[in-house]
């Protein structure tokens, strides 16, 4: 027997070999950055200072009549317009213009348009701008005013040079009535002198951190995907896994080293495209665009905006603290093409994963977002957060320890499913035949007219018999008429699948690791409801609910036991028996899990009768669909919508159950419910 | 269960061998009820069925690609269920949906599956050389598979199948989506294995294929073997003459038997 090792590098080499003679995989991740980067800086700068350059060399035509100001002043504002820039002067006559005064002191629009009429006459007769004296009245006086257009760029640039020598020679005069009258300024020891205590380094590394985060989750997105369709989408559409997987190697060696091409790929387009980045800016062909610092270049520069002022070692961390989330992407990279039989079905699969990856990692580019203990468990969040630190130089080493600890954790959850990706049992199932499929519908397709069915009941016989007496109501639609719909409807179904009633409904015994976890998950669901429920309160304000709130008020006399059996248990069991009983039972014959997740989300929630409640109690049924489909069996469901609504009911007396730090009970929850794969069971 | 004539194990074993899937939407499928089959060194076996008679799923079961629900299967002496990875030492397998990497040469692709087999490096090279001589691919041997023709293909992957020498082979239609001639030059490949002592399992559902290759044919349909013979045993046991009739012949009775036992 060999050891693991000589088949794993062989595997390993011949994917390599596979990718780098894919010329457009080639092309992709390897010569376009390369190419990319330096042209695309190089023209931006190049273009912003043509067109900078452009303007301010052409000559603008300006029109003056300075005759009612002295002549020191007119002579000093021809002086500063010249230095502005080439210059024509002309002189034309403001009197039409000086004889609107009144009128346009009056604030008349008739005058306006008379002003703006006469202003484009001169236009037409070549001037870019007009810039004369006005006597005016209020306060008595001269006004030095400039017409333009601002629909043309050289009308634009002329203003631009006016604007600025209309200010210098605003603070001259300004500078020498001062002197005039007080002598020189006494306020000269009070003028700021701004110092930039950051670091060349400092800038750098800030600008960076802004952008880099995001460039490096696209980059390894793009780069591992392409990789990961190709090794593992690509084995199943070539036709070639089947006698891979009779090789005398096990499969979840194979699967390990097709992961280790897809990282490796992924880990040289990021080398690549970061190296590509930098080296044209240490060489002086522009910047990050929107990082330039106020030099318009130089936010990865030093001064002067050429050179690179990064350290190796802030590169170097950057880098490394970016590794869970590299191993993360590529792992589930790899779970997801190993789930697509062709590569077209697996772009489709990773086209809503790409865009769920990127909202943690938006978190990074925030400015003020500050790394903390929630945040840096948070998958893609946390390692972009301290990517973003470590190249500003302000890397926590506590936090970048817990960080690296959730995230190698969530990183190894996935790399243990990996090992099952090839798995031929699931890989190569016996393809179905129409009749099946059509069987199958109707299966969906009943389960979703009883769920209506049931629905209408619920609001029509429950609110009935609940208006006539509260309690006894409550339990008779609950105890019921619900469990009566759920019995129908499964039976239906049960009866169409040739299967066990109790089957259907999912009635077996869930793991132990599995109920633990469901329990778990309550405290954070009964949190994200309560946002949900704030949330959608400030978008549609909608008048006082008089659902569960005011059923709550209304049993509030009963004892705290009588509350919980009526609030959480019997809802708990009845709802559930129902919607992940029989609706999911029929549901998950014919439609994918997030269809039945988006059906028991709008039924659950138009069952709970209240727009208002739609997005927490459609959240919640949406969770406790996955749930049942992950723990196959009902129970976990029961105990986590049993739970959820006692906190709902508990928390109004006991607040310290609706504590937020309780929702972090829902991170051993998941590690317990995803932790193990439920195991197959074994068919008769 | 054979007699043991020659003293030699059977290539091929297997005993009440089951399949059923768990599908998620359509519960249990059972693919394969019970399957016995015995295969010795040196002989063709063909196993005949429509569509969906579960042949696919036998072989896969055979070839250690699933593993069986139920039952046992032994390849060369070694339990699949067992040690899996020493039956596939065992085993040549080949599908007609079988493809090749396009980026790889006919070389690398031998090297690579000799590689995965563990082969030692020099024995690994003498043993490609052979083969490029024995199926004459000297000529596109180094160009990449993705250029090469169907007939070319379907040299390179025989030879991956037999590179390390199995003493059986299982061929999941071998023939499907082949032309006249790519298909014949199968069937000399599958007879000269018989030449070579060494035992072939195919299956198929191209009645003349069986009727020029098999020793020995197992008609299989929803998942069961309904009968095993010489083509000659099959014919006077169902009174027919042309194997298409035998077939019918055989899937009306077990209909027949089925509907009379739940009577």
């Amino acid at each position: 027997m060999n050891g693991w090792s000589e088949p794993f590098l062989a595997v390993l080499r011949t994917e390599l070999l596979g990718l780098a003679r894919d010329r457009r995989a080639l092309f992709s991740a390897i010569v376009l950055p390369v190419l990319l980067y330096p042209v695309l800086f190089f023209g931006q700068r190049w273009l912003e200072r043509v067109s900078k350059e452009t303007l301010e060399a052409k000559t603008v035509a300006i029109a003056v009549d300075l005759s009612r100001a002295t002549a020191g002043t007119s002579a000093r504002l021809r002086e500063l317009l010249e230095q502005e820039g080439p210059l024509q002067f002309t002189d034309f006559d403001a009197e039409a213009l000086q004889a609107l005064e009144p009128e346009l002191a009056k604030g008349s629009v008739e005058a306006y348009d008379r002003e703006a009429a006469l202003a484009r006459r001169a236009f037409e007769a070549g001037a870019d701008v007009l810039v004369a004296a006005i006597a005016i009245d209020e306060p008595p006086g001269l006004e030095l005013r400039a017409w333009y257009d601002g629909a043309r760029d050289l009308s634009n640039e002329g203003r631009q040079r006016v604007d600025r020598a209309l200010e210098r020679l605003y603070d001259e005069e300004l500078q020498k009535r001062v002197e005039e009258r007080i002598g020189p300024d006494p306020g000269r020891g009070l003028a700021p002198r701004a110092v930039d205590v950051a670091s060349a380094e400092d800038q750098s590394g800030a600008a960076l951190g802004r952008l880099l985060p995001l460039i490096a989750v696209l980059v390894l997105l793009s780069g591992g995907s392409y990789a990961a369709l190709s090794t593992f989408a690509g084995e199943r559409e070539g036709g070639t896994l089947e006698t891979l997987l009779v090789q005398p190697v096990r499969s979840d060696v194979i699967a390990a080293a097709k992961f280790a091409a897809v990282l490796l790929t992924a880990l040289a387009t990021f080398v690549v495209n970061a190296g590509s980045i930098l080296a044209s800016t240490a060489l002086g062909f522009g910047g990050l665009p929107g990082v330039g610092g106020p030099d318009g270049l130089g936010g990865l520069g030093g001064p002067g905006g050429a050179g690179l002022a990064l350290g190796a070692g802030r590169l170097l961390s950057a880098a490394f603290v970016f590794l869970p989330a590299a191993v993360l992407l590529c792992a589930v990279l790899c779970l997801v093409c190993g789930r697509a039989r062709t590569f077209r079905e697996g772009q489709n699969l990773l086209l809503p994963l790409m865009l769920v990856s990127l909202v943690p990692t938006l978190i990074a580019t925030q400015q003020d977002v500050r790394l903390d203990l929630l945040l840096a468990a948070i998958p893609l969040a946390g390692p972009a957060l301290c990517m973003r630190d470590a190249l500003r130089g302000e890397l926590a080493p506590g936090l970048v320890a817990w960080m690296f600890a959730a995230n190698t954790g969530w990183a190894a959850l996935a790399l243990a499913r990996i090992g099952r990706v090839l798995d031929a049992e699931r890989v190569l199932s016996t393809a179905g035949d129409e009749n099946e499929d059509a069987r199958r519908a109707v299966q969906s397709r009943t389960a979703l007219r009883w769920a209506v069915a049931c629905v209408f009941a619920i609001y029509l016989a429950g609110g009935a018999l609940q208006a006539w007496a509260l309690v006894p109501g409550l339990v008779l639609t609950l105890a019921v008429i619900v469990p009566l719909f759920a019995w129908l409807s499964a039976r239906g179904t049960a009866r169409r699948a040739k299967e066990r009633l109790a089957a259907t409904l999912q009635l077996g015994a869930p793991r132990a690791a599995h109920v633990a976890g469901a329990v778990l998950l309550a405290p954070a669901l009964y949190q994200i409801a309560t946002r949900l429920f704030a949330w959608q309160e400030s978008v549609i304000p909608l008048p006082v609910d008089s659902g569960t709130e005011t059923l709550t008020r209304q049993l509030e006399g009963l004892p705290l036991a009588a509350q919980l059996a009526l609030l959480a248990l019997l809802p708990a069991f009845g709802e559930e028996l129902f919607f992940r009983g029989a609706l999911f039972g029929g549901l998950r014959r014919d439609l994918a899990l997030w269809k039945c997740a988006l059906w028991e989300f709008v039924l659950f929630g138009a069952a709970h009768a209240s727009i208002y409640r739609v997005l927490p109690t459609g959240m919640l049924g949406a969770v406790l669909t996955l749930l049942a489909a992950r723990t196959r069996s009902l129970w976990p469901c029961v105990l986590l919508h049993a739970t959820y609504n006692a906190l709902a009911v508990l928390a109004g007396t006991r607040p310290e159950l609706a504590r937020p730090e309780l929702a972090w009970l829902a991170l051993p929850g998941l590690a317990l419910l995803l932790g193990r794969p439920h195991p197959r069971p074994s068919s008769p | 269960m054979i007699p043991g004539s020659t003293g030699t194990p059977l290539a091929i074993e297997a005993v009440g061998l089951r399949k059923s899937f768990v599908d998620p939407k359509r519960g249990v499928v059972e693919a394969v009820r019970g399957v016995d089959l015995d295969c010795r060194q040196g002989e063709i076996y063909g196993l005949l069925g429509p569509n969906g008679a579960g042949k696919t799923t036998t072989l896969r079961m055979l070839a250690t690609i699933l593993a069986p629900t139920a039952g046992v299967a032994r390849v060369a002496g070694v339990d699949v269920a067992r040690d899996p990875l020493e039956a596939r030492r065992r085993i040549g397998f080949l599908s007609g949906s079988t493809g090749l990497y396009p980026r790889l040469t006919p070389r690398e692709t031998l090297r690579y599956f000799g590689k995965l087999h563990g082969l030692a490096r020099e024995v690994l090279e003498a043993r490609i050389e052979e083969l490029v001589l024995a199926f004459s691919m000297r000529e596109f041997a180094d160009g990449r598979c993705e250029s090469l023709s169907t007939g070319q293909k379907q040299k390179v992957s025989i030879a991956r199948a037999v590179l390390h020498d199995p003493a059986v082979l299982i061929l999941d239609e071998p023939t499907t989506g082949l032309d006249v001639l790519a298909s014949s030059a199968m069937i000399d490949f599958i007879e000269s294995r018989r030449g070579a002592g060494r035992c072939v399992l195919f299956s198929t559902h191209v009645l003349s294929e069986a009727e020029r290759l098999c020793d020995r044919i197992g008609v299989i349909d929803h998942g069961r073997v309904l009968n095993v013979g010489t083509q000659a045993e099959l014919r006077e046991r169902t009174g027919k003459q042309w194997l298409e009739d035998v077939f019918k012949e055989l899937v009306r009775r077990a209909n027949a038997e089925a509907s009379g036992g739940r009577a």
